[in-house]
């Protein structure tokens, strides 16, 4: 008797701070996901919901959908795995194609460098950038040392935790690839991120140059040739052939 | 505190009750568990064979390899989520959480790691749906052993095993990390390969 009593009050005597919370309005969306800010059993989280898109054929939407949130679980962990700094998976629903990760606390590189050219002189400005662009060459050099391509490298898509340029974090590795990665594929890995840069910020060549170099030191046997590769990529754009 | 003291009488002293949601976010499905810490145990070898024949059904678990309470209760939501969309790997709740919190997707491997062995003195024994605590209260009068307070669960974790069994030996993390890359590692499981 006594315990029914307690069922129907039970709703009180939840341990505190292991609680879901979910934002009903996106923090950002994409063209490929929602984000939604959250609480994951008491830790602040983020959800990534990759929408169906209407304009798609249903059957490859589906199977675009998921093949990217399984590239993307597999990326940050790889990643992780190899010492490159990525959210923490808290939970992953493979059906409606959702995952739930850590909120990083912080801003994007992007906002920090804008932010940085305004309150440096331009030599510390050009400085911290260039140390900045090593640390982050280094990173993608390691990735590419362990197969992993990121797939869109932009300075969106690098956070830095608590606003420090020294505590990178990638996110974003929906577009990755894994295993059997061709000098070409990172060769064009960098071009995108060198594209990125110069379309979202202005003087920014010695960005790009600090990256490769960063990425030179870091990347292991195969980071010559992906350099080579990057100058012929250079030369014809992202694509591989134009004949018609 | 004097609510909790309260409590004690009708649910067996220290345990936890903490809800779970099958699918993250969507209110209309709930879940609970509810988890003690038994240190000074005495019956392990009686325990184990209870549970594998059936007779208890609850999962005992080795605390040391536990990295705090959030790891358990992730690995309970991936438990709850599998049952929910019927993908359990194993025959029951409880064996299912033992297989949650291991990183191998081997499931007989997972159970002997993270499953009470012959010679544990301290165990984390979980239920789920168990509300009212009188699962857990039948459970404790099986136990050997005395209810030790969950805060207790830190001084019982081997963090040098933790690390070996999710193979996290090379870089230096602090807790917060450390737990972080541990649930990860448990979402990744079902996605790996």
């Amino acid at each position: 008797m006594d315990v029914d009593m307690n069922d129907e009050t039970a709703e009180e005597k939840y341990e505190e701070g292991f609680g879901f919370e979910m934002d009903r309005k996106p923090m950002s969306q994409g063209a490929e996901a929602r984000i939604f800010k959250s609480m994951y059993l008491g830790k602040p989280s983020i959800i990534k919901q990759r929408f169906a898109k209407k304009y798609r054929h249903s059957t490859l939407d589906e199977r675009l959908n998921k093949h990217r949130v399984r590239a993307e679980v597999k990326g940050i962990m790889k990643a992780k795995q190899v010492g490159v700094e990525t959210p923490a998976l808290y939970f992953v629903d493979g059906e409606r194609n959702e995952i739930v990760m850590e909120r990083v606390e912080g801003c994007s590189a992007k906002e920090w460098i804008e932010k940085i050219r305004k309150e440096n002189d331009e030599k510390e400005f050009k400085d911290n950038l260039s140390s900045f662009g090593i640390l982050l060459g280094t990173k993608v050099g390691k990735l590419h040392a362990a197969s992993v391509v990121h797939g869109d490298l932009t300075t969106s898509n690098v956070l830095l935790r608590d606003g420090n340029p020294q505590q990178i974090v990638l996110i974003d590795f929906g577009l990755c690839s894994q295993m059997k990665i061709t000098a070409e594929e990172k060769g064009v890995d960098l071009y995108v991120l060198e594209r990125a840069i110069a379309s979202t910020h202005h003087d920014s060549e010695q960005l790009f140059k600090s990256v490769l170099e960063g990425y030179e030191k870091s990347g292991g046997k195969g980071a010559k040739g992906a350099l080579e590769k990057l100058e012929e990529v250079r030369m014809r754009g992202r694509k591989r052939d134009m004949i018609g | 505190m004097i609510y909790r003291r309260k409590n004690s009488r009708m649910s067996p002293g220290l345990s936890r009750l903490y809800q779970l949601q099958p699918d993250p976010y969507d209110n209309t499905q709930k879940a609970t568990i509810r988890i003690c810490l038994f240190t000074e145990v005495t019956n392990a070898v009686e325990l184990r064979e209870k549970v594998r024949n059936g007779e208890i059904d609850a999962a005992l678990i080795r605390p040391e390899l536990v990295y705090g309470v959030y790891v358990l209760l992730a690995a309970a939501n991936r438990t709850v989520h599998q049952m929910a969309h019927n993908r359990m790997a194993t025959r029951s709740l409880s064996a299912e959480l033992i297989y949650s919190l291991s990183p191998s997707r081997n499931i007989s491997d997972s159970l002997v790691t993270f499953g009470i062995a012959e010679k544990s003195t301290a165990l984390l024994a979980a239920v789920f749906d168990d509300k009212s605590g009188s699962a857990m209260k039948k459970l404790c009068k099986q136990i050997a052993g005395k209810p030790t307070d969950m805060g207790e669960l830190n001084e019982l974790i081997n963090a040098k095993q933790i690390r070996k069994i999710y193979q996290l030996t090379d870089a230096v993390y602090n807790d917060d990390s450390l737990s972080d890359h541990i649930t990860s590692r448990l979402v990744y499981k079902d996605f790996a390969s």
